[in-house]
């Protein structure tokens, strides 16, 4: 298993999962892998509901294309940042029932850690009178 | 179609993932398309082209990766799953196995493809070069010309006068720098051989304008503007290349001209437009009394940060306003237009003209891709059996579709590579043949965008070619396929139906090229057979400069004598001088009007063009004169004046009357000369064969010296075969004059029609491909299908059927397609040709005898296809036909 997992090292994401997994230390998120998090953090969505939320949030700065979000989910599911779950139950769809995500409690923990390693850069910046406080 | 080619795209991700996501993905992609959409307006297409496919790519690359881990992890417990891979070894090497094997059918789809994607790709690469390759200066957004217009006369452009420029200069509030052009010609005597080169004025604030910066030394500044000692010159890119060898000391050198010395005091960069456009460029000075009644600049400014080109044009138009009350004579009805820089690259004809070829090779493409799915079809028909004992092994439908895509996309890739090496050969050819209508051609290049654009073209043609033959397959009745052998395969109807609606497809796509082609080639000829009024065979036009420097004096006398030299030649039959060439850019304008009918107040004044010509001009350029006479070599502009008018003129200022006599009104609202008419010659196309006949007005020349003399000569043999005495009589008169621009009247008029005869070789050439390849496509359709039937003609034959009549059935059977081809064909012509109405010349676009003609020429080009394999049926031998069954 060591084995297969130090295969995949050479690969950021792959790389970034093992830490992770591993060892445990909170290391720097992809910033749309962070946008989704910060999504899922108020309720469960589905994929096309999170693409949208991250656009407006952002302002449209961040766009995420199907393939992007897709390939994201599937790799923050594997790393136990999020999974599956049930549609609610006043889910109405318009045909079809799309998957919904629910964030983990390791997903929280790390969108915090990114959170909060981003909040100190903000507080370098405003000390270094770049922001107005 | 773009969440159809998403899908296409995603086939090649591994089944459980794809299977997992892809409804929902195509929930996001149609969000992702609207929002991109909405927020880009008219450039939203390829923005989101690009986007999906790269993010379909990047997912399937991702999921590949992803599962090859899995794969590779499983593989400890020895179960390896290939299930999902995309271009297998196994199907590459099938692919190159068949191109081995058939190289002749493998040579031909790639011919066929690489010849659409090389046509298409280098009418691309100019379209691109031309028109969407940004100019070659910082912000163009903010860059507009600004000209004057007339609305009063119908003209919406105008050129500005130097006092209306100065004016706009100065008063305006929109612009950060204002500048301003007017082409000119200058000698430069620097060297033994005196040179006429081509030195335009310009304000110093028009390369401030443009935002340029010099190669060596400076820009002008505006103390250029004010006549000075210095009487600097800047060097164009072009001649500081050609004349001085690129040497950067020729900065604050002094270069000598005709009329003196002047200082160089930089040379500019190369580019389109304005950069390369003159060999030098000298200040424009200002003076206190400029002209207003002169319409001959060219105006260009750079807008303010975030300032509209609407706002600007509210700000000029009032200054034009105060203007008009300030001077109401010269200014009365001038109004301003601006454009922006982005449509400097050529006017909405050429714009058209690209478009329409564009179109014309997308065609072409189509065309290409129908035939060579055809092909691909017939071929897997013929494996129809060997799919069938795969299926019926356990292959499923996906693994014969990636199969088959694996080879079209190989296939088509080999094609884009041919295709680019076509297209850069056409490329170079359409350089070569360099009409001089498109500005920028010898710059365009193959470059990245060009083969991106290559690659997807390349990516689009092999999903399409090759998924049509891969889901016609007929797995669904494998145990029939089975049974039957090969031939109940081949019989399967749905895919000869499919094949014949190919071969209509075809049909219709190349009548509709073929009609546009054939639209332009009889405008063409109506143009070349259009009454010009004047005579070609012949005639020699050439220009002799006088440089001032030699005194008024000295001037006249010279010219004098070099028209009397040249008229004196054995091979010159006569010769003459005119003010302005005929088919010459630019033109003099006058108002006119009768001076015995009463003025119509409000009607617009009639616009005519003025030219000063010397005695003999009329016969030499072969313009009869019809009612009174020609100058006599006494007569002088303006004492008294006199002019001679156009019948066009006649006509329109006394119909049915005799104009000789008669007073006419000169430079009507600028001045109101009187003159008497004292002869009426025929009407001539001056501007341009497609331009409606001038109203002309001719005037005999000044006594005051000229310094360049345009002469125009009938010759008594070749007119190339005079040119050599010609110039040593000028040079026996002083050996200092530069005699330039010796053309044939016959090649100015060849040169006024060639960007015409151009897109007309373009459109003939490609519509010929078209034609071919649709005559193929008729012709194997029908071999396939006799072959199909050859046990049923044996047997037909064997119960007393005659050849002729086996024949007319056949050959029936391939019209059919043809036929149905032919009717919606016409029917699409009739509709894109209305595209192309400002391109053609003294025909609709729903010319009936283009249409007939074209129709009935491939009507029958596509009897002879289909005789041709139809002629097997005489020699089936119903004996060796029915033992095959």
């Amino acid at each position: 298993m060591a084995a297969a997992n130090q295969s995949a090292a050479g690969t950021v994401y792959m790389g970034c999962i093992y830490n992770i997994v591993y060892t445990r230390a909170m290391p720097e998120l992809p910033s749309h892998w962070f946008q989704i998090l910060l999504a899922l953090a108020g309720h469960d969505l589905h994929g096309l509901a999170i693409t949208k939320d991250v656009f407006d949030r952002t302002g449209g700065r961040m766009h995420l294309w199907p393939g992007k979000l897709y390939g994201a989910l599937r790799k923050m599911t594997d790393a136990g940042l999020v999974v599956e779950s049930r549609a609610p139950e006043d889910f109405e769809s318009g045909g079809g029932r799309p998957r919904f995500y629910h964030i983990t409690a390791f997903g929280r923990r790390s969108c915090a850690a990114e959170a909060e390693r981003l909040a100190a850069f903000v507080a370098t910046a405003r000390a270094k009178r770049l922001l107005k406080s | 179609m773009i969440a159809f080619l998403y899908r296409c795209i995603l086939l090649a991700s591994p089944r459980d993932i794809r299977a997992e996501s892809a409804a929902e993905m195509e929930d996001v992609l149609r969000h992702c398309v609207e929002v991109e959409r909405a927020r880009r307006g008219r450039w939203a297409y390829p923005v989101i082209w690009a986007r999906s496919v790269g993010d379909a790519l990047m997912f399937v690359v991702d999921a590949r990766w992803s599962s090859r881990r899995t794969d590779s992890s499983h593989s400890v417990q020895g179960a390896s799953s290939r299930k999902g891979s995309f271009m297998r070894k196994q199907d590459i090497k099938a692919t190159i196995r068949f191109m081995r094997r058939q190289p002749f059918l493998a040579g031909i789809i790639v011919l066929m493809l690489g010849l659409g994607i090389g046509a298409t790709t280098a009418i691309f690469s100019v379209v691109h070069g031309v028109l969407l390759q940004p100019l070659p200066f910082p912000e163009p957004d903010r860059l507009v010309s600004i000209s004057g217009s007339r609305p009063d006369r119908g003209w919406d452009r105008v050129s500005l006068t130097e006092a209306n420029f100065w004016d706009l200069h100065d008063m305006n509030h929109t612009f950060d720098e204002l500048g301003a052009w007017h082409g000119g010609s200058a000698i430069l005597t620097d060297r033994d051989q005196p040179e006429q080169v081509s030195a335009s004025f310009v304000s110093s604030g028009f390369f401030r304008a443009l935002g340029v910066r010099p190669v060596a030394g400076r820009l002008f500044t505006a103390d250029d503007d004010l006549a000075g000692s210095t009487r600097p010159v800047l060097l164009s890119h072009a001649l500081w290349t050609r004349r001085y060898g690129s040497d950067p000391g020729i900065v604050n050198r002094t270069i000598m001209f005709g009329s003196g010395p002047r200082l160089v005091v930089g040379v500019l960069p190369a580019g389109t437009p304005w950069l390369d456009s003159a060999d030098l460029y000298v200040p424009f000075v200002r003076r206190a009394d400029a002209n207003r009644g002169s319409f001959e600049y060219t105006a260009i400014g750079r807008l303010k940060p975030g300032v509209t080109t609407e706002a600007a044009l509210s700000d000029l138009s009032g200054i034009a306003r105060v203007l008009a009350e300030r001077y109401p004579a010269a200014n009365e009805g001038l109004g301003v237009a601006l454009d922006p820089s982005r449509d400097w690259m050529g006017g909405p004809e050429l714009r058209r003209t690209l478009w329409v070829l564009l179109g014309a090779v997308g065609l072409l493409l189509v065309i290409a891709c129908v035939n060579v799915t055809n092909l691909l079809l017939a071929r897997a028909s013929t494996q129809a059996r060997e799919r069938a004992v795969r299926a019926a092994l356990g292959a499923s439908r996906a693994d014969l579709i990636r199969e088959s895509l694996t080879e079209s996309l190989i296939l088509s890739t080999v094609a884009a590579v041919c295709g680019v090496l076509i297209a850069y050969g056409l490329l170079s050819v359409m350089q070569a043949i360099n009409p001089g209508g498109i500005p920028r051609l010898t710059e365009v290049r193959i470059n990245g965008w060009v083969l991106g654009f290559a690659s997807l073209l390349a990516l689009a043609v092999g999903v399409l070619t090759g998924l049509t033959p891969a889901l016609s397959a007929p797995l669904a009745h494998i145990v029939p396929v089975l049974r039957q052998g090969q031939r109940g395969a081949m019989g399967d109807r749905r895919q000869m139906w499919l094949r014949s609606a190919f071969v209509a497809t075809e049909v219709a796509l190349s009548l509709m090229l073929l009609v546009g082609a054939g639209l332009l080639v009889r405008s063409l000829t109506r143009v070349l057979s259009v009454d010009r009024g004047f005579e070609t065979e012949n005639r020699l036009l050439l220009n002799v400069s006088v440089p001032a420097s030699l005194g008024e004096a000295r001037i006249a006398q010279t010219t004098k004598d070099v028209m009397a030299k040249v008229e004196a030649l054995p091979d010159v039959l006569s010769a003459a001088a005119v003010s302005g060439r005929p088919l010459g850019r630019g033109s003099t304008g006058l108002g006119l009007a009768a001076a015995d009918q009463p003025d119509s107040p409000g009607a617009p004044v009639p616009w005519g063009t003025w030219r000063i010509v010397t005695r003999n001009y009329f016969k030499t350029i072969g313009l009869p004169i019809l009612a009174g006479r020609d100058f006599t070599s006494e007569e002088q502009i303006g004492k008294p004046w006199r002019a001679i008018i156009s019948r066009r003129v006649a006509d329109l200022l006394w119909p049915g009357q005799n104009a000789i006599g008669k007073t006419i009104i000169l430079w009507r609202g600028q001045g109101d000369t009187r003159g008497e008419v004292v002869g009426v010659v025929g009407n001539m196309r001056e501007r341009g064969l497609e331009a409606e006949p001038t109203l002309a007005v001719y005037f005999p020349p000044n006594a005051g010296p000229v310094s360049s003399l345009q002469l125009v000569l009938h010759t008594r043999g070749k007119p190339e075969n005079a040119v050599a005495s010609i110039r040593a009589a000028v040079a026996s008169v002083d050996r200092s004059l530069p005699v330039s621009s010796v053309r044939t009247l016959e090649d100015m008029v060849s040169a006024s029609v060639a960007m015409r005869r151009f897109t007309m070789l373009l459109l003939v050439a490609f519509a010929a491909v078209a034609l071919l390849l649709a005559l193929a496509g008729v012709s194997g359709v029908l071999a396939y299908a006799v072959a199909r039937r050859t046990g049923e003609i044996g047997v037909r034959l064997a119960l007393g059927a005659r050849h002729n009549g086996l024949l007319r059935l056949v050959i029936a059977q391939g019209m059919r397609p043809v036929v149905l081809g032919l009717i919606v064909g016409l029917g699409g012509a009739f509709w894109l040709s209305r595209t192309m109405t400002s391109l053609l010349f003294g025909i609709l676009p729903s010319d009936p005898a283009t249409y007939t003609i074209v129709g009935a020429a491939l009507a029958v080009t596509a009897l002879a296809a289909c005789y041709m394999p139809a002629r097997q049926v005489l020699r089936v031998d119903p004996v060796t036909a029915l033992r095959a069954e």
